[in-house]
């Protein structure tokens, strides 16, 4: 006996997909796959283990390969064919030529901006000490013993074992921009780059894998040839979103939005401020694991030493400018607490604190404002007497600060030194006029809602005309089934909340009908014509009111359903 | 795609041009046509900041620029009558380390002069 599910001729429950395209699961000739685009690439995602994902990747051309000319040689040599940490045979051995009393090293030059990190794996061999350099940064490595150096004042130096005497070795640095070439120092010792003496002509160190990121950590190594190389949440890849701990994805659909906070990850980068009895806040950059499931979250002790009046503070603040006067804006922050009960504040766009009350896992927490200008103060932090009573100190965590214009929060934009924008999801599927029920059918949506406070078209078929078209929409928290043809007709409306809903609009001539979670919302027996249905979309025939959504199933049949096969469809 | 930087006498100048990328639908809404991805007026860029006191009050108004500035991410080549302000890279404002990588690249092309286009190498220790 058929389902109702083998009779649909479409169906996209998301799960699969690669650049520009989301895979339906019927038909299975991908001729019901979707075309998709967003086209930045400052995207990101809960991906499936419940972390943040982004972009990232590796900067350099030739990453691995230091004979090219990429990387400038000098008074030293690279040769290939040296065992690298993964039991390969591509790492190189980097070795100080015969000049007395020099520097040895390869650059190579980059054209990048705002927060970086700098990694390379590397080995003694005939020398014990790795020098990175960017042109305002340094930090040294040693490879005997597997320690950091000295370090210049950037944001931060680690090593880590690599196994086999190979460490990767990473420097953080605060602004890319001021960086035009980056320099891989064989050395002498710590803070020593001249090499005394003469050297032999057969020591240096073994390389392997340089990279150069976007970011406050080095991630994963990527290999690089002839261009930069990207992973993870590129331009045009859908994003298959699983917040909220969901165990299915949801096709994450956005608009645009702009995080007008230019060091969204970067504390260490904001103000300290004091007053009265308050402390000079201390903040640890990259001291534990951030949501996104990597080490460059913020450790921040904030103390006002018994203060108890509002001149007492201890708070860190970011100026931010770029604002509209007087529209609404939603900040958002994660945030955890180090033992769990620390109340921290938190002022933005609107200018007045917020208290939180932190546990030890980490929370998004969002408070929507008006701007009262063009511009505000960040600030995090402890300040006794302004409208909240609350502790005198707290040691808190820190990582992802955002201000969007808009109503309600959007995925996480991470910004590096500038304002950074996500443009807007487009999803579609045009020409498929065989699989749409031309004189009746269903279309059925499973959505994680967002009442946007605006109009959206949670899908629709339609032919690019007002008069061809089926709309399954909302305006504010009222969904609506809708049938465009030779005459319009609204089958019915209802409120709904925030979260996951079921939706079905089933329409024929003389017999349509609206149902949502289960319920039958509205019927019409208005009769009507309508045609040349050949295009499935989130988003109005205009190609405007795209939707702020979680699509978990999209169906579609070429037949009204039964009333009953509806209710059972769209039960929750 | 080509991510360049615009810089107008004015909004309403910025509006003017603004006509040659947006379309009209049948419902009169007006939209950015296919030749652009995003849009981004960052409007008159603050030069002075605003002082703001301790209650986040505004002190002294920040000096803003008279010139309005818009980012604008081409999906293709730039519009030919569209002429671009070379900001160092990569300004105030970015649409991704991609399209800043690509931005930085045209601004040397169009700036090979430029200091940031010629970076001195030296062997010296940290500048």
């Amino acid at each position: 006996m058929a389902t109702t599910f083998d009779k649909a001729s479409l169906a996209l429950i998301p799960s699969g997909v690669k650049e520009s395209k989301v895979y339906s699961i019927k038909p299975t000739d991908g001729s019901g796959d979707f075309t998709f685009s967003r086209g930045t690439d400052t995207a990101t995602r809960v991906n499936s283990s419940g972390l943040i994902e982004k972009e990232r990747g590796n900067l350099f051309t030739y990453s691995n390969d230091f004979s090219n000319a990429a990387w400038t040689k000098v008074r030293s040599s690279v040769s290939s064919g040296a065992t690298d940490p993964f039991g390969g045979s591509n790492a190189w051995s980097f070795l100080a030529d015969t000049s007395a009393d020099q520097q040895h090293y390869v650059n190579a030059t980059i054209s990048q901006s705002g927060v970086g990190t700098l990694s390379i794996y590397a080995k003694a061999n005939g020398y014990n000490w790795l020098r990175l350099r960017l042109p305002s940064e340094e930090a040294y490595f040693n490879l005997a013993d597997g320690e950091t150096g000295s370090s210049t004042t950037g944001i931060s130096a680690s090593i880590t074992d690599a196994g086999g005497g190979w460490y990767r070795c990473e420097v953080a640095i605060s602004d890319m921009s001021s960086s035009t070439s980056v320099f891989i120092h064989i050395a002498e010792g710590d803070g020593d780059i001249i090499i005394g003496g003469t050297p032999s002509g057969t020591d240096g160190l073994y390389i392997y894998g340089a990279q150069l990121e976007q970011g406050l950590v080095a991630t994963d190594y990527i290999e690089t040839t002839t261009a930069a190389v990207y992973e993870g949440i590129t331009d045009n890849l859908p994003r298959l979103d699983y917040s909220g701990g969901a165990s299915c994805p949801s096709l994450l659909l956005e608009p645009s939005r702009t995080n007008v906070v230019a060091q969204s990850e970067y504390f260490d980068g904001w103000i300290k401020t004091t007053n009265g009895t308050g402390v000079t806040p201390v903040v640890i950059q990259n001291d534990a694991i951030s949501p996104e499931g990597v080490q460059n979250a913020s450790k921040i002790t904030f103390d006002v030493a018994g203060g108890t009046t509002s001149s007492d503070w201890s708070l860190i603040t970011l100026n931010v400018s770029g604002l509209t006067s007087g529209a609404s804006y939603v900040s958002s922050v994660y945030l955890k607490g180090e033992n769990g009960g620390e109340e921290v504040l938190v002022r933005s766009v609107g200018g007045s604190y917020k208290k939180h009350t932190l546990t030890t896992e980490w929370e998004r927490y969002d408070f929507l404002e008006t701007s009262a200008g063009t511009s505000y103060t960040a600030d995090i932090g402890i300040r006794k007497s302004v409208g909240h009573t609350i502790n005198s100190s707290a040691t808190i965590y820190a990582y992802g600060f955002q201000s969007e214009l808009g109503s309600y929060p959007t995925s996480y934009i991470p910004t590096y030194g500038t304002s950074a924008s996500r443009s807007e999801d487009s999803c579609s599927k045009t020409g498929i006029t065989d699989l749409i029920g031309q004189t009746e059918g269903t279309l059925f949506i499973e959505t994680d809602f967002t009442n946007t406070s605006g109009t959206q078209v949670l899908f629709s078929a339609h032919d690019g005309a007002a008069n061809k078209r089926l709309e399954i929409w909302s305006n504010n928290d009222v969904v609506n089934g809708f049938i465009g043809g030779s005459v319009n007709i609204a089958v019915g409306n209802t409120t709904i909340s925030n979260g996951v809903h079921k939706i079905a609009l089933a329409y024929k001539s003389g017999d349509s009908v609206f149902y949502v979670d289960g319920v039958q919302i509205g019927t019409s027996a208005t009769s009507f014509t309508i045609s040349a249905l050949t295009t499935l979309a989130f988003k109005q025939y205009t190609g405007l009111l795209k939707p702020t959504e979680g699509t978990k199933q999209t169906l579609v049949f070429k037949t009204r359903l039964t009333n009953a096969e509806l209710a059972a469809i769209t039960t929750i | 795609m080509k991510f360049r930087k615009y810089t107008y006498a004015s909004k309403e100048a910025w509006e003017t041009q603004k006509a040659l990328i947006v379309q009209t639908d049948e419902e009169g809404n007006e939209s950015y046509n296919q030749s652009v991805v995003m849009v981004v007026e960052l409007g008159h860029l603050v030069e002075t900041p605003a002082v703001l006191d301790e209650d986040g009050e505004v002190v002294t108004e920040a000096v803003l620029s008279t010139d309005y500035c818009v980012d604008i991410l081409w999906r293709s080549e730039p519009h030919a009558d569209f002429v671009p302000t070379w900001v160092k890279p990569v300004g105030i404002h970015t649409f991704g380390s991609k399209h800043a990588a690509e931005y930085a690249k045209s601004y040397c092309e169009a700036n090979p002069e430029a200091e940031y286009c010629n970076p001195v190498i030296n062997d010296d220790v940290v500048a």
